[in-house]
Parts: C-alpha cells; sequence; structure tokens
C-alpha cells in the first residue's frame, strides 16, 4: 500500500479504545456517504494520530470523545476551505452545515471530495453556499371562523331555491300518494 | 359522442325536482308490489304484531334496493342515449381544453401514519404527471402531516427533502407537520387553509393513496374557471393497485359497476352533489369563509367533533349558494382500497362512526334537502345492517312460532287469485323479484359494457369477465352477512359512547395476514353463524335452507377472510386474468411507475427488527442528514419553560443509558420535537464510548460500521 501518511505514522500497540474510536470515526465518516475505503482509511487515521496527540498532550477525555471533537474540527475545516462560515464548535451551526451538505447532494454526487485534501469544487461550494429548505411559502393568514350550526327543522339552504318556490314538491307528494294510494287499492280488491 | 355544451348556470331551477321525483316514483313502482306481496303472504297465514314488524322492515330495506337499482336503471338509460346532458364534464368544449388557465392550485394531501414510500411515490406520480401536462408553474403541493408514529414522521421529513431534491421541487413540494392534530383531517386541511389559503384559488385534495394524473387535475381547474358558482367538484376514484382478493374484488366490481351507478347518482344529484373527502376540487375563497366545522354540542357519540367531515362541508358549501358537483365520466383519477376483510371493517368502523353523528344534520337549519338527503342515504348504509339482522331474526321468529303451534299451512287465497298463486310460488316469486333487484345493477352494467367491445377486452374479454363476474358475486354474496355482523356491532358500540381510534390504515402490501388475525376477529362470528344453524335446523330445515348463504358466510368467516386477504391468491388469478381491470390490463404511465417505484423501494427496508419499532427516532439521533433536516424543521423555541431543561436532560440521559424502551412514547415525541435535544443527542451519542451506550445504540452504531465481525473457524474462541 503506498499511503503516505499512513507509511509515516508511528504505529501504536493495539489498544481496544482506541480501536473502539477509529471505527466510530469511520462510522460517522461513513454516515456522511464517504464510502471510498482509501479515503476512510486515511481521514480515519489522520483524525485518531490528532486525537492520540490530544491525549498525549493531557487531556483525559475518551478516545471516542476526543476523536470525534476532532473530526468536527476536520470537518469545519474542510467547510471553511469550502468558503463556508460556519461556528462548527456549535452543534446548532453544525446541523445547518450537514443540512447545505445533503442538499448540495454531497452523498450522491461529491461523496469523494468531502474531507478529501483536493479542493473543493466550486459547484458543489455554490450549492453549498446558496442552500436553503422551504418547508412551506411565505404565510399569508386567513381568518376561518366555525360555520354557524343551529338544529331545529328548517327550511332549505338555498337562497336562489328558497326564493323560487314551486309547486313541484306539492306534485311529486300528489303524485306518490297516487301511486301508494294504487297498490292500496289493488290490495284491497284482493281482500 | 357529439354532444352539446352543457352550461349548468343555465339550468332550469326544476330540473333537479323533477329528476328527483322521477327517481322516487321508480323507487315507489319497484318497492310497491314486493311489499304488496309480502303483505299478502303474511294476511293468507294471518297477521300478528311480528309479521307488521317484519313487513315494516321488509319494506325499508327494499326501500334501499330499489334505490340502487333505480338508480342503475336511469344510469344505464342515459348511457345508452349518449350520456346525460347535465354532466359538468360536458361544460367544456375543445376549445376551453385549449385556452390558457392562470389559477393558483395547491394540491394537498394530508396524511397520518401512512406507509412513507406510497405517500411520496404517490405524489412523485403526481406532481410528474403535472409537469407533463405542462401545469407545474401554477400548482404548488403540500404534504399536510399529522403524524404520531416517530417511524412515520421522521421517515416523511427525509423523504420529502429527497423528493424535492431528486425532482428539483424545492419551492414546489411543501411539509407541513402539526405539532398537536386538532380536529383530525379536517383540522388538518382547515390549517392549510388558515396558513396559505389565500395564496390560492383551489385546492385539490388528494388521499395518501391517490393518485390523480396532471390531465385529470387540470381538467378539473378548468372546469371551476368555467362554472363560477361550483364550489366543489368531487372526482370519482377508480380503485386500484389491489393484490389480494379482496382488493382485487373491490376495485373490479367498482370499475365495472360504477360508470352505471354513477351516471344514475348524477342524474338526481346535479348540483347539489357530495363531496368525499379526497380526489376533489375545491373554490379556496368559500371553502374559508364558510366550511369551518364547529364542535357539535354534547358529548357522546353525537356531539363534541364532526368525525366524518366531507357530508357536512359539502351542505355547508350549497348552504352558502355555491353548487357542489360530481365529475362523471373523467379518467386519471385513482385511489387504493383495504386489502383484507378485516381492514375493510377497521375502515367501516371510522365511518360508521362519522355517519351516525350525521343523524344530527338532518334538522339543521339552512341545509339543503339533498343534503338532507345525503346524510339519510349515509346512515341507513349503515344501519341497514342491523335492521337487516332484525329483519332475520323476526323472520325465524315467524318461523319458530308456526312449528311451535304444530299446525298445518293452509294459506288462504292471494290477492292475486286470477295468477293461481300457491303460497310457495308467491313466495319464490317474491325471493325471485327481490335478487333481481339486488342484481339489477351488475346486469345492466354488463349489458352496457357489452356495447362497448375495447372496454370489454380491457377486462380481459367475455370468457374472463363473466367467471370473474360469477366470483365476485359469491364473495359477495358470502361477505355480506359478515358486514352486516360487523356493522351491527359498531353500531352497538358507538351507541354505546365506545370512541373510535382514527390510526391509519393498515393498507401496505407485504404486511403479513396470519391467521390469528382473523379468528380473533371472526370467531364470534362463527359460534354465532353454528348458533344460528343449529336453531333453524331444529325449526325447520327449508328455513335453513334459505339462509344458507346467511349462515355459511359466518360459519366460515374465518377462512374466507383469510383466503380473501391472501396476496397468493389474489396474484394467482390475476395471472389466470380474473378480476381483470382495464387499469390493469393497460396501466397508466403513472401507475406503472408508482408500482415500480414501490417494488423497488419496499425491497430496499432494512432493519433489524430490534431497531424497526423506534428507526425513525434512531434516523433523528444518529444520521448526520435526517438529524439535521429533522431540526430545521422544528419550530425555534420562544422560552423554555422554568426546569424543561432539567427534564429534557434527564430524559436524553435515560434515552443513551437505557434505550428507547425505557421512555414513554410521550417522552420520545417531547425529545424528538425539542430542537435543542435533538443536537444534544446527536453529538453526545457519536462522542460517548459505547461501554457508556444502551445495548440498543451500540446495535445501531453497527448499521454504519464498516468492519464485519471476525470468521468463525474452529479456531475462533
Amino acid at each position: 500500500m503506498n499511503s503516505p501518511s499512513l507509511a509515516a505514522a508511528p504505529l501504536s500497540p493495539a489498544d481496544p479504545d482506541w480501536d473502539e474510536a477509529f471505527l466510530r470515526v469511520q462510522s460517522y465518516l461513513r454516515s456522511h456517504g464517504l464510502e471510498s475505503p482509501v479515503l476512510l482509511s486515511q481521514i480515519t487515521g489522520e483524525i485518531i494520530r490528532d486525537a492520540e496527540a490530544r491525549a498525549a498532550a493531557g487531556r483525559t477525555d475518551a478516545p471516542v470523545t476526543l476523536a470525534m471533537e476532532v473530526t468536527h474540527a476536520f470537518i469545519g475545516a474542510w467547510f471553511a476551505r469550502a468558503g463556508q462560515q460556519i461556528d462548527w464548535a456549535n452543534e446548532r451551526a453544525r446541523a445547518q452545515g450537514r443540512l447545505a451538505l445533503i442538499i448540495a447532494d454531497l452523498p450522491g454526487r461529491w461523496a469523494n471530495y468531502f474531507l478529501s485534501p483536493e479542493p473543493v469544487p466550486a459547484e458543489l461550494a455554490a450549492a453549498m453556499t446558496s442552500f436553503q429548505i422551504l418547508p412551506g411559502p411565505e404565510l399569508s393568514l386567513s381568518n376561518m371562523p366555525p360555520a354557524l350550526l343551529e338544529f331545529g327543522f328548517a327550511e332549505s339552504g338555498d337562497p336562489v331555491l328558497a326564493a323560487k318556490k314551486t309547486w313541484l314538491p306539492l306534485r311529486s307528494m300528489v303524485s306518490w300518494l297516487f301511486i301508494v294510494g294504487l297498490f292500496g287499492v289493488a290490495w284491497a280488491a284482493g281482500h | 359522442m357529439d354532444c352539446v355544451k352543457f352550461e349548468p348556470a343555465q339550468l332550469s331551477p326544476h330540473e333537479a325536482a323533477r329528476r328527483r321525483h322521477r327517481i322516487v316514483t321508480i323507487v315507489l313502482l319497484l318497492t310497491g308490489p314486493a311489499v304488496l306481496t309480502m303483505a299478502d303472504l303474511h294476511q293468507r297465514t294471518g297477521f300478528d304484531a311480528w309479521k307488521f314488524l317484519h313487513l315494516a322492515l321488509f319494506a325499508l330495506l327494499f326501500l334501499l334496493v330499489a334505490l340502487g337499482a333505480a338508480q342503475a336503471l336511469v344510469g344505464y338509460v342515459l348511457r345508452r342515449r349518449g350520456g346525460d346532458p347535465c354532466r359538468i364534464v360536458g361544460s367544456l368544449d375543445s376549445a376551453d381544453d385549449q385556452g390558457t388557465i392562470l389559477a393558483p392550485t395547491a394540491v394537498v394531501m394530508p396524511i397520518c401514519n401512512e406507509e412513507v414510500a406510497r405517500v411520496i411515490e404517490g405524489l412523485r406520480a403526481v406532481y410528474e404527471s403535472v409537469g407533463r401536462s405542462g401545469r407545474l408553474a401554477e400548482c404548488h403541493f403540500f404534504l399536510l402531516s399529522d403524524s404520531t408514529d416517530p417511524n412515520c414522521w421522521i421517515g416523511e421529513e427525509a423523504a420529502w427533502l429527497a423528493l424535492t431534491r431528486r425532482l428539483g421541487a424545492q419551492g414546489r413540494i411543501f411539509y407541513r407537520k402539526r405539532r398537536i392534530g386538532i380536529n383530525k383531517k379536517a383540522g388538518n386541511i382547515a390549517d392549510f387553509c388558515r396558513r396559505w389559503g389565500k395564496l390560492y384559488r383551489y385546492m385539490v385534495v388528494l388521499d395518501a393513496d391517490s393518485v390523480m394524473t396532471g390531465d385529470a387535475i387540470v381538467r378539473l381547474v378548468r372546469l371551476m374557471e368555467r362554472n363560477r358558482r361550483v364550489g366543489i367538484i368531487q372526482g370519482v376514484p377508480l380503485l386500484v393497485n389491489g393484490e389480494t382478493i379482496l382488493a382485487r374484488l373491490q376495485q373490479f366490481a367498482s370499475r365495472l359497476y360504477s360508470p352505471v351507478s354513477v351516471a344514475g347518482l348524477n342524474y338526481w344529484q346535479l348540483s347539489e352533489a357530495n363531496y368525499w373527502g379526497h380526489n376533489a376540487i375545491i373554490r379556496l375563497a368559500p371553502f374559508i369563509r364558510h366550511c369551518s366545522l364547529p364542535e357539535l354540542p354534547g358529548s357522546g357519540p353525537f356531539g363534541g367533533r364532526i368525525l366524518s367531515h366531507d357530508y357536512v362541508e359539502a351542505a355547508l358549501m350549497r348552504r352558502a349558494g355555491w353548487e357542489v358537483w360530481l365529475a362523471t365520466e373523467m379518467e386519471g383519477n385513482y385511489e387504493e382500497c383495504p386489502a383484507t376483510l378485516i381492514e375493510f371493517a377497521q375502515r367501516d368502523r371510522r365511518w360508521l362512526q362519522g355517519n351516525l353523528q350525521h343523524a344530527r344534520f338532518l334538522v339543521a337549519r339552512g341545509f339543503h334537502g339533498a343534503n338532507r338527503a345525503h346524510f339519510m342515504l349515509g346512515i341507513l348504509s349503515y344501519l341497514a345492517s342491523p335492521l337487516w339482522l332484525v329483519f332475520l331474526v323476526v323472520s325465524t321468529v315467524i318461523a319458530a312460532r308456526f312449528a311451535a303451534a304444530g299446525l298445518v299451512l293452509l294459506p288462504g287465497r292471494s290477492f292475486a287469485s286470477y295468477v293461481h298463486w300457491s303460497y310457495p310460488a308467491q313466495a319464490l316469486s317474491l325471493f325471485g323479484y327481490t335478487m333481481t333487484l339486488l342484481f339489477l345493477p351488475k346486469a345492466l352494467a354488463l349489458l352496457d359494457l357489452r356495447s362497448r367491445r375495447e372496454d370489454l377486452a380491457d377486462f380481459g374479454g367475455r370468457r374472463k369477465l363473466l367467471p370473474g363476474v360469477a366470483l365476485e358475486s359469491l364473495i359477495f354474496t358470502l361477505l355480506a352477512p359478515v358486514l352486516m355482523l360487523f356493522h351491527t356491532w359498531f353500531v352497538i358500540l358507538t351507541l354505546a359512547g365506545s370512541k373510535v381510534s382514527w390510526g391509519a390504515q393498515l393498507r401496505e402490501r407485504g404486511a403479513a395476514h396470519a391467521w390469528v388475525e382473523p379468528v380473533v376477529a371472526h370467531g364470534g362470528q362463527t359460534v354465532l353463524g353454528l348458533i344460528g344453524a343449529a336453531l333453524v335446523l331444529r325449526i325447520d330445515p327449508r328455513l335453513a335452507l334459505w339462509m344458507s348463504p346467511i349462515l355459511a358466510g359466518l360459519i366460515f368467516s374465518i377462512p374466507f377472510s383469510y383466503l380473501t386477504g391472501s396476496r397468493t391468491l389474489g396474484r394467482a388469478l390475476r395471472r389466470r386474468g380474473i378480476f381483470e381491470t382495464p387499469e390493469e390490463s393497460r396501466p397508466l404511465p403513472e401507475l406503472a411507475q408508482l408500482d415500480e417505484a414501490l417494488a423497488r423501494r419496499r425491497q430496499g427496508l432494512p432493519h433489524s427488527p430490534e431497531l424497526a419499532a423506534n428507526y425513525g427516532l434512531l434516523q433523528a439521533v444518529l444520521d448526520p442528514y435526517v438529524n439535521a433536516v429533522h431540526v430545521s424543521l422544528l419550530r425555534a423555541k420562544d422560552e423554555p419553560a422554568p426546569g424543561s431543561e432539567e427534564r429534557f436532560i434527564a430524559l436524553r440521559r435515560v434515552l443513551l443509558r437505557e434505550g428507547p424502551r425505557a421512555l414513554m412514547p410521550r417522552d420520545r415525541t417531547a425529545l424528538l420535537m425539542d430542537a435543542d435535544s435533538m443536537h444534544a443527542l446527536h453529538h453526545e451519542l457519536w462522542a460517548c464510548p459505547s461501554a457508556q451506550l444502551a445495548a440498543w445504540w451500540q446495535l445501531a452504531l453497527q448499521h454504519y460500521t464498516r468492519v464485519a465481525p471476525a470468521p468463525q473457524t474452529a479456531f475462533s474462541r
């Protein structure tokens, strides 16, 4: 394998806590869409070495915690290179940054540029800068008062039809009574 | 068809009255002979109180049968004559179809704990279809979520964003989730109207399982533009995408029989049609002004919030002077149906309570008579079941009383002495007449289809159509007594004040349909069927023969429910072309694409069963993108309530250390609704050593881990 950064790295004796930190960082990067094994190993290795250095400098946090701290700093630096002014120490700002990544379709189109030492493509940087999430149009409020309902027997609601009351219902009633009457006569005649 | 353009505004105010008069006259003419014959049968053996009750129930139930037959008869005649001249779709001509429309329209899809993939792919199909019809510029699309299940809620958010990205539809497809789902679906729509209703002239309401083509939507908008007095146009959705026997049976029956029945329905409804809650277009300004639903006075099953909002909204619209039309013979309008008998009954349970509540509106002031008729027919559609049951019980009592008396039947003369009717012949004639009317709509629909060769071919041709009709009739005959008992039970529960739970319907395909569910749901019906069979056999074996279809339906309800809910059997019948519909033989691109997309999505469904119950929460906490989308959609907190921060810190600790099951569902929801907690949880989870995390979270993290477990060999320790 011809990986300069790994070749230059001093080898640490195996430590389960650092193994866990390595896996955690790698998982976190994968959760962003980074899938290239070479890039993943390279970036994760750099992050772990940085975290180990912090531990060696006296930090007493767990390796996972330290490694994730470095990971965030690493991502923040990449954002800065992409021209994004985001305070990566702030989780709320980080969420905004991640939103920019997904709206710019980083996992789909640009996964191998994420955290890569290569320059950030201009199209990706532009997409991240101009991102916005629009869950709804601008509010335009209306008053919607509950309809008035009254219960009790009633007239037709249609003012047009109500004004044109006709003889039709009466004629209908008479003809229907006539039909019922015919059946009555048929009954009476047979009994 | 070369028809004259219809002008609803010039429709005579007497036309509707004339048409309704004719329908009622036909109903009376059909019902009269049956009632007369039944009365005579009782007269020949001597009337008593039981027989009076029996006759009254028979008359009421027969009226409903006659109404269905009358509608079908009128519909058939109209279609044979080239269609009803008074159809709202007839108000457009080819010049209208070419004209420009500039009517801002919102296509809204209210959802509540529905299958996310189906919702999103359905909306995508509609969106792309509107795009193909070139009308995207005038349309906005809204997913209006009331989902309370975090799995659905979180899934909807992520899927919405993914959809807008995929379609380049940012600023065109919107997502709104209510924090509290006040007043269910009606409240959901009302909330949309209050926030954004002013921005649009029309609102096309879809259900979670609706699909409408762009052409259908554009046509509805044109119809509204053309007819400025129309407030609502209800489309007639066709049932599609069924896989089980029951679902395919429903879509086959509705596709085959509905054109004739719907033509008959439109004949008497005209501008006082009904609104069915979805697949309809609504004029927003009058809807906002007149159709907000108040709470009904009192409590219990008839008070409180209005459960079935659609009928009431149509009545309110009509009360305000706006017309409501049914768009018959308009293509491109689809929905799905329940896959199993139990899902069918669950849906009926919800509708039943809503319809019974409409009893209050029968005497509400200002409503149009036609709307009162809609309310009454809606109530009777469910009350018919208990009435039928009482009718059967009374029939059995009459037979039992006769058997107990030990008398020999010596009937008197029939009133129609000139036809020399023996008593059995008279009874059989009445039975035959009843069956004729019951099956008349089917027969007329088949006759109607015979004249349309192309449509006949789309049903698989005569050779496949007729066995389908026979099998459908057999299954529905066996289904009827099962639904009768379900509805009766639901009516009792509703009147006793038992609340209906308005959960989402379980419509997704692939859901396991185990034996246990039918056994639990139909066990009581089977026992009742067996008791009934023993009873009537003891009273009179001939009575048992008469009642055998009903008793068989009940006794075999468990295997019947299981088999009709089987996808394997449904697909097997489909391969043989049984229950084939034009939508299956020549699927529209929208439906074909939806089917393919859903198959792809469902294949990709992952996750271990342990994680599945809280997969939404898992994603919202763990996944960096889902978390970011979720918190961006949460409302910013103004000022945290005193003590709330401490509560959230404690909840977060429990969630991470002990897993989601250690929290109550309401606490999990509270965390999901708190943006600060979601930020903190994402950060803390990833930065926390595994030893301090619940085993559930450790398993969840493995989803993202690249390293596979070490291979197991003889040397493994």
